[in-house]
């Protein structure tokens, strides 16, 4: 239990006999919220704090609400942090082997440069580039240095589909996968892996952090992500930010701060990627309202079925999926609608791949992470706002990612161009004409 | 402005309507505030909104979250629902224990939110979860609640209010307490309403 607490910052009154580890002074306690400040995520922005009376403290208690998914934590809150021991880190990690490509083997040593220099690093990799096994060799060289690593990513999807590969790829360690709800063993873990929130409950813990998909934050998170990163990790750990679609902010501050940098916009399999085509269909929005299914899409998808080859198909909106989703029935039968809240994802998914479904509906919650060898892949209503230049790459990077069908149809079905879809498609030949 | 629920930025509208007539400005977006749908009108209890998914999750961060603040996410609705109503408004309290261990009460909260008085008549004596009960449970649920203070009820009429009904148990129970003493009406009035077929009791 003790080295579970290690580098954690909990609530008191959600940990197990807090009571004599208080006494032995191993932990310290500290008051929830200080001088308007959250002392978990260390927000400052008084529009998150809410006053109200509370019946514990008998009058004004202030809470956070940025965190609060976490479990609340009020001025009445006491947060403890462990001041006791530090556990002795394993040494005996094994890396099982691994075949990379050139290209991987060259980034996976920068980014052990970059490590060894504590200097941040940009992996800047296009989608299918295979960016999770050029961490491994990285991640080991830290490990063997009893060196805590953590990797972070938005979803609790990307955190389950990494979990067994890191185990297995990592026979002799023991990894921790956090993310709401999970069960957590109560052991200390030298590599972790969970989704951004949890890093709230880590402070100064971590060696190295790596952070997955940093751009695929939504804008208003911007600021605490960075917070929670820079809290959870020592003040000298090097942040390794892992994408196939940097920011411009990014980018600028990797030049400026001079980071390592590494560039693959290769595939693993070598081939370039699928350029999306755009399909421009009048009045699209009206016939779709209208339940009719237009000819240029009604004829994609006869192909789908013709060729038999999986697809997907993304919709700005549920309500335009499930609107949706009967006319495309009317073509092809074996088809399934997928969004955000929807339970069964997984499952669909797997259906997908497994040849029991020819395709799926969906929003862009399958914009990225999502490999299903064959893909053929339709953006309806291309032009909607939702669909930002790096969606819109993320979303044609579900094709050929396998190398016996490393080309595919990626196709923007819209009223008309937008900004977005030109950037997008501009990006991609760009990528496509590097010399490697 | 940031919506209280999905954390999006949203426009309050601004009709001469809202700036004159409507007391509390939204505080969640359209796109949330659609998410609810409307109860079904009913002779056993007067609902707002029936228990659906959105519903189910609202309650779970109000009530069990914690999130105080989302006591202003139905103030508007709660506040023209039960404002100028001649009866005394009586909130379902929670038993001490249980107060002190959520660090406020929901129901209560929800009145003072929408500006809603009410008296507070009631007290709860037995530490119980009725969440936690199965149908039979339910229906058999005695003596959870006690009268105090000093409000002369005989002759007076009520409306009952709580958050969520399932079965009308609690209200039920109140209900026979109040009538009991000599009230001459007693109503009921919710947030939410669970759908009948629904099974949420095994």
């Amino acid at each position: 239990m003790q080295s579970f607490l290690e580098g954690r910052i909990l609530d008191a009154a959600r940990v197990d006999d807090v009571a004599q580890y208080i006494e032995s002074g191993d932990v310290e306690c500290i008051r929830g919220i200080q001088d308007g400040k959250c002392m978990r995520c260390l927000n400052e922005d008084r529009a998150y704090f809410y006053t109200f009376h509370c019946a514990v403290c008998n009058g004004a208690c202030t809470y956070c609400r940025k965190c609060i998914q976490l479990g609340r934590v009020s001025s009445c809150t006491t947060l403890i942090r462990w001041r006791g021991q530090r556990t002795e880190r394993p040494t005996n990690h094994t890396l099982v082997p691994l075949h990379l490509s050139d290209a991987q083997e060259r980034a996976s040593d920068e980014l052990i440069d970059s490590l060894t220099a504590r200097r941040n690093h940009l992996l800047h990799a296009v989608c299918g580039a295979g960016k999770t096994e050029i961490l491994f060799q990285p991640v080991l060289h830290a490990l063997q240095q009893q060196q805590r690593v953590c990797i972070a990513t938005p979803r609790t999807d990307v955190v389950l589909e990494l979990y067994p590969r890191l185990q297995q790829a990592f026979p002799n360690t023991f990894v921790q996968a956090l993310y709401g709800g999970a069960d957590v063993e109560q052991r200390f873990s030298p590599l972790i892996v969970a989704t951004t929130h949890q890093l709230l409950r880590f402070e100064a813990a971590f060696d190295v952090i790596i952070v997955d998909e940093a751009d695929a934050f939504p804008y208003t998170y911007d600021a605490m992500l960075q917070r929670a990163v820079n809290k959870a990790k020592t003040s000298e750990a090097p942040v390794a930010f892992v994408t196939a679609t940097p920011s411009d902010k990014l980018l600028a501050q990797c030049k400026k701060e001079r980071w390592g940098y590494s560039f693959l916009p290769r595939r693993y399999h070598g081939h370039l990627l699928p350029v999306p085509r755009i399909v421009v269909v009048r009045r699209l929005q009206k016939q779709l309202a209208q339940s009719k299914l237009p000819k240029a899409l009604h004829d994609w998808l006869q192909q789908r079925l013709t060729k038999r080859e999986p697809f997907l198909l993304f919709l700005p909106t549920i309500a335009l999926i499930e609107q949706c989703l009967p006319l495309i029935q009317s073509v092809v039968p074996q088809v399934e609608a997928v969004h955000a809240e929807d339970e069964e994802r997984k499952e669909k998914v797997l259906k997908l791949r497994g040849g029991e479904l020819q395709g799926l509906v969906t929003s862009t919650i399958l914009e990225r992470g999502i490999t299903i060898t064959n893909v053929q892949v339709a953006v309806v209503c291309a032009d909607d706002a939702i669909f930002d230049a790096g969606a819109l790459v993320q979303i044609s990077g579900r094709v050929g990612r396998h190398k016996q069908y490393a080309s595919g149809d990626i196709a923007f079905f819209a009223e008309s161009i937008t900004i977005a879809m030109d950037a997008a498609i501009a990006d991609i030949k760009r990528l496509n004409t590097v010399v490697v | 402005m940031m919506c209280l629920l999905c954390d999006r930025p949203f426009q309050a509208s601004s009709s001469w309507y809202d700036v004159v007539l409507r007391k509390f400005p939204p505080v969640i977006c359209e796109r949330c505030r659609e998410s609810f749908e409307a109860a079904e009108p009913n002779d056993d209890v007067e609902a707002l909104f029936t228990y659906n998914d959105a519903m189910k999750h609202y309650i779970e961060r109000y009530k069990f979250g914690k999130d105080v603040a989302l006591a202003e996410v139905f103030r508007s609705d709660i506040y023209e629902a039960l404002r100028n109503r001649r009866e005394t408004i009586v909130a379902v309290p929670l038993h001490r224990e249980r107060l002190h261990e959520r660090t406020f009460s929901q129901v209560h909260c929800l009145l003072e939110a929408a500006h809603i008085p009410y008296a507070n008549i009631l007290k709860k004596v037995v530490h119980d979860q009725q969440s936690k009960k199965t149908l039979a449970e339910r229906q058999n649920n005695k003596n959870r609640f006690l009268l105090q203070g000093e409000i002369c009820i005989q002759g007076q009429e009520f409306i009952i209010v709580d958050d969520i009904y399932t079965t009308g148990a609690t209200v039920g129970e109140i209900k026979n307490i109040l009538l009991s003493h000599g009230a001459t009406k007693v109503s009921s009035f919710v947030l939410a309403k669970v759908k009948s077929n629904k099974n949420y009791l095994v």
